[in-house]
């Protein structure tokens, strides 16, 4: 497919990232964190008191963590506590999550309802949650629902830096119905997950994490993770429903046996966890607001 | 950033992070104490060489614009390749935030060679300390090798800068490429990338053989709805028409905006059939869009005009461009909503081509003040005498001009030129009129002329100042000129009437005009449409007519002219049905030189 008859586009993933040294750091509370892990003497009220020197985002890490997601049998009222109860790895993650939120807040509205967006990574995130937990043989399930929520984070990357190029994109899918990733490609000569992964390499992100977002358009092409990949992939397609209702995402789900089969899960098993989904769904939301 | 770094090596060192690694023997505070001397920060004692990685990777976790230089002193028995090895590994650790290192050799002997081997491997400088004594001169290599940490740290800090650059460079270059090859309002191609295509499709189809085309799309009734909902209303239709028809189309076909309401198909490989079929989907589509009350308040259709290429017939962007646009123009004439293929022997065309013709030499005749006048003779029955004439506006032929006729005419009324043409006449008229006192003349107007505010007040000026008597100057507008803007152009002619000039309607009869128009119409002579001369006497029902003709100019008190007539039973019979003024080939052709003079032919029916 050939979309393009003007000059191509000479830009790469790197010259996106790299030109913009803001962009090219990694989240600075979730850097901190990470840089306090690696020193072996650190203890918990030291990563806490990183935390809470943001006020708004210990209130989003409180409310999560009081809230269905954790569905935790007691209130937690302060980070130390937090970070004991749920671990700190998904106070890690949660933090990125919120960093990331934030950092791109600022996307124009007519390139995409930034509110919408994370929406729907969030379903994604929270099927991938759940359906990790229906796999045959338990995988690697650190940073799911980080996959989940980020896959399209390189989307957010193309809408700042290159904004023209996006919403061109963009208009070529929506009104052409090709998918997003191919007309990248051919516009750019790279597509969202590219940008995506290159970002969290950058940032030196889990490399599980960058891979999955690299390659959840084709889990199949992985080189490892696939099973993981495969995992984003179906719930990605679940999330395009509006809702968790059985009879609306019934007809977004992949018809492909191999997927299935790499993922470990079966159709049955998502359809199962949809009530759950949605009811962590309402919880995880306080990742939004 | 740029820093005078001798003046500042203090500084330098305070921004150095010191890693101390292993044990040096008892050395460790001699060691302190010297790097404290030279001014040296934080200082970090690491107990093995397996615990560094960790410690630097923690110091350079903050972002890459935060990252500082790291001095790692490194205790070790052997410089072994082993060991060597493993600086290596340490320095690509880290590769933006750099790590210089300085090694303590303990064993006896320090060989030259292993010494080279361990400065090739990047090391900064290797201090012996065969006595568990650190070298005297430590303080001042140290001292050096904190120099050497920061003259590298700066040269990769400002070649990433420099990388960081290029970087931005190339993203703001395609920011830039793409937004000079698009039209921002609907992110389609714009007009100069569309007809680089085109002109890269016309060399291939010449190349490989191929048949392509192209759509030339320009909505209808664009500039009423733009004036109606306002522009903002409008520039939102563009870019719903443009969603449709980029939806309606294969993405192989290029679509461009490439005016404001025009946009472009580029159909490769089409022959005719695919393109009429892609051209009416295409207006169909647009048609279907529905007003919606707020920002779409009338229903647009669009003009489609289509022209098929093969091999050869067109050599570039703008002929083929040419071609769809002259056949979209066709499409608008014939009511909008409409497809229509190009095709030379359009009539539409033939006056676009007559225009395109004419346009030169009229602008050239103008702006050099080359047109010029010819007169034809007018016959006054009564007075069988000729003063009067009726002015030809020509063009040279050495400008492209015909000495014959007034075709360009009609061709300046499109092109706009007619009012500054009629302007012209009328000077050179008035000028003619007072350098020949005996004479009258008659001057057509163009249907635009009333349009033209400044005429008036020109004509006023001309006559003051040349003292000509005003009504020897008739002016001529044709029937369907008059009845085009009747109130405008009835208040014009009132007021030259009351300067004294005379007025003509010229061509009556062709243009089915009621009389009650003619009746309200202040004028002072009816010219009859040569239509009905020309076989005047071989056909009754022309004769009736013509008779009633000029029985309701006289009823009307107007004096009744005839045109065209070309031999002396025409002239007789009009004479016998009572005409005031004869006028045609018999009576004279059009000549430079007008003089007064009597008519002689005839004869016999002229008392």
């Amino acid at each position: 497919m050939t979309l393009i008859r003007y000059d191509k586009i000479k830009l790469s993933v790197d010259d996106l990232l790299q030109g913009d040294v803001k962009l090219a750091s990694p989240p600075e509370i979730y850097a901190r964190l990470r840089q306090l892990l690696d020193k072996t003497d650190s203890t918990t009220a030291m990563l806490a008191e990183v935390i809470e020197h943001d006020p708004s985002l210990s209130a989003r890490i409180l409310k999560l963590v009081n809230s269905a997601f954790y569905a935790l049998p007691y209130k937690v009222d302060n980070i130390i506590d937090a970070v004991n109860y749920v671990g700190v790895r998904e106070v890690q993650d949660v933090v990125l999550a919120t960093e990331v939120i934030q950092r791109f807040e600022h996307i124009p509205p007519d390139l995409e309802d930034i509110y919408s967006f994370w929406r729907q990574s969030l379903r994604c995130a929270v099927l991938v949650r759940h359906l990790a937990g229906k796999r045959k043989s338990t995988g690697n399930s650190d940073s799911l629902f980080l996959a989940g929520l980020l896959h399209r984070i390189g989307l957010l990357v193309m809408y700042t830096r290159i904004p023209e190029l996006a919403r061109k994109a963009l208009l070529e899918h929506r009104h052409r119905g090709l998918p997003l990733h191919e007309v990248q490609q051919d516009l750019m000569g790279f597509n969202y997950a590219d940008v995506g992964a290159g970002l969290t390499r950058l940032w030196e992100l889990p490399e599980m994490l960058c891979t999955i977002i690299a390659n959840h358009i084709h889990p199949e092409q992985a080189e490892a993770f696939n099973s993981e990949a495969a995992l984003v992939h179906l719930s990605l397609a679940a999330s395009q429903a509006e809702s968790f209702e059985p009879r609306e995402v019934e007809p977004f789900l992949p018809q492909d046996d191999a997927l299935w089969e790499s993922a470990g899960v079966t159709p049955e098993a998502l359809k199962e966890i949809l009530p759950e989904a949605e009811n962590t769904f309402g919880a995880a939301l306080a990742l939004l607001r | 950033m740029e820093r005078d770094r001798d003046s500042h090596s203090r500084q330098d060192h305070l921004d150095t992070a010191i890693y101390v690694v292993g044990t040096l023997e008892g050395k460790t505070d001699q060691l302190s104490h010297w790097l404290k001397e030279t001014g040296a920060g934080q200082i970090h004692h690491i107990p093995s060489l397996e615990a560094l990685p960790a410690s630097l990777r923690a110091q350079q976790q903050g972002g890459r614009n935060q990252q500082r230089p790291a001095l790692a002193i490194i205790a070790t028995v052997s410089l072994d390749e082993a060991f060597l090895t493993r600086c290596q590994h340490l320095q690509r650790l880290t590769e933006k935030g750099l790590v210089g290192i300085v090694v303590t050799v303990h064993g006896p002997e320090l060989d030259l060679l292993s010494q080279a081997a361990a400065l090739e491997s990047g090391c900064l400088d290797v201090l012996h300390t065969p006595h568990q004594q650190l070298p005297a001169d430590t303080p001042a290599r140290l001292q050096l090798a904190f120099r050497l940490l920061h003259e590298h740290h700066l040269r990769a800090s400002q070649e990433q800068r420099f990388l960081d650059e290029l970087a931005e460079r190339r993203v703001m270059e395609a920011r830039l490429n793409y937004i000079a090859d698009h039209d921002e309002l609907t992110d389609l191609a714009n007009r100069a990338s569309f007809e680089r295509a085109l002109n890269r499709t016309i060399a291939l189809g010449q190349q490989k053989q191929i048949t392509n085309a192209l759509l030339y799309l320009d909505l209808d009734r664009f500039k009423l709805h733009n004036d109606a909902a306002g522009h903002i209303s409008g520039n939102y239709l563009l870019q719903v028409v443009g969603n449709h028809l980029r939806h309606a189309l294969p993405p192989e076909y290029l679509l461009a905006r490439i005016g404001s309401d025009e946009f472009a198909v580029l159909l490769q490989g089409s022959d005719e059939q695919e393109a009429i079929a892609a051209a009416e989907q295409l207006r169909a589509i647009v048609a279907e869009i529905e007003p919606d009350g707020a920002q779409i308040v009338y229903h647009v259709g669009v003009s489609i005009g289509l022209t098929v290429f093969p091999p050869g017939s067109v050599t570039n962007a703008s002929q083929a461009l040419a071609q769809a646009e002259q056949a979209c123009y066709v499409a608008k004439t014939r009511g909008g909503n409409t497809v229509h293929r190009f095709s030379r022997e359009d009539e539409a065309l033939q006056h676009l081509y007559e225009d395109m013709h004419w346009a030169l030499p009229i602008r050239q005749a103008l702006g050099g003040n080359h047109l010029f006048l010819a007169y034809q003779p007018i016959l006054s029955v009564a007075e069988s005498r000729i003063s009067h004439y009726e002015a030809l506006v020509r063009i040279p032929s050495n400008l492209g001009g015909d000495d014959k006729s007034a075709r360009f005419m009609l061709a300046a009324e499109r092109l706009g030129l007619a009012q500054q043409i009629d302007l012209w006449v009328v000077d050179n008229a008035i000028d003619f009129l007072a350098g020949n006192h005996e004479l009258s003349l008659g001057v057509n107007l163009s249907s635009h002329a009333f349009q033209e505010t400044s005429l008036l007040p020109r004509l006023q000026q001309k006559l003051e100042t040349s003292a000509i008597k005003p009504e020897r100057l008739t002016f001529e507008i044709t029937e369907t000129a008059a009845i085009m803007n009747f109130t405008e152009t009835r208040r014009m002619i009132g007021q030259m009437r009351d300067l004294g000039c005379r007025f003509a309607l010229d061509d009556f009869g062709s243009g089915f005009s009621s009389y009650n128009y003619i009746k309200e119409f202040p004028i002072d002579m009816m010219k009859i449409d040569g239509s009905f001369i020309v076989g005047l006497h071989q056909d009754p029902r022309d004769q009736a007519i013509v008779q009633s003709m000029i029985d309701i100019a006289h009823g009307l008190d107007k004096e009744v002219v005839a045109e065209f007539i070309e031999d002396a039973d025409t002239l007789g019979m009009l004479i016998e049905m009572g005409i005031d003024y004869a006028q045609g080939y018999y009576i004279g052709k059009p000549t430079l030189s007008p003089t007064l003079r009597q008519f002689h032919g005839n004869k016999g029916k002229l008392q």
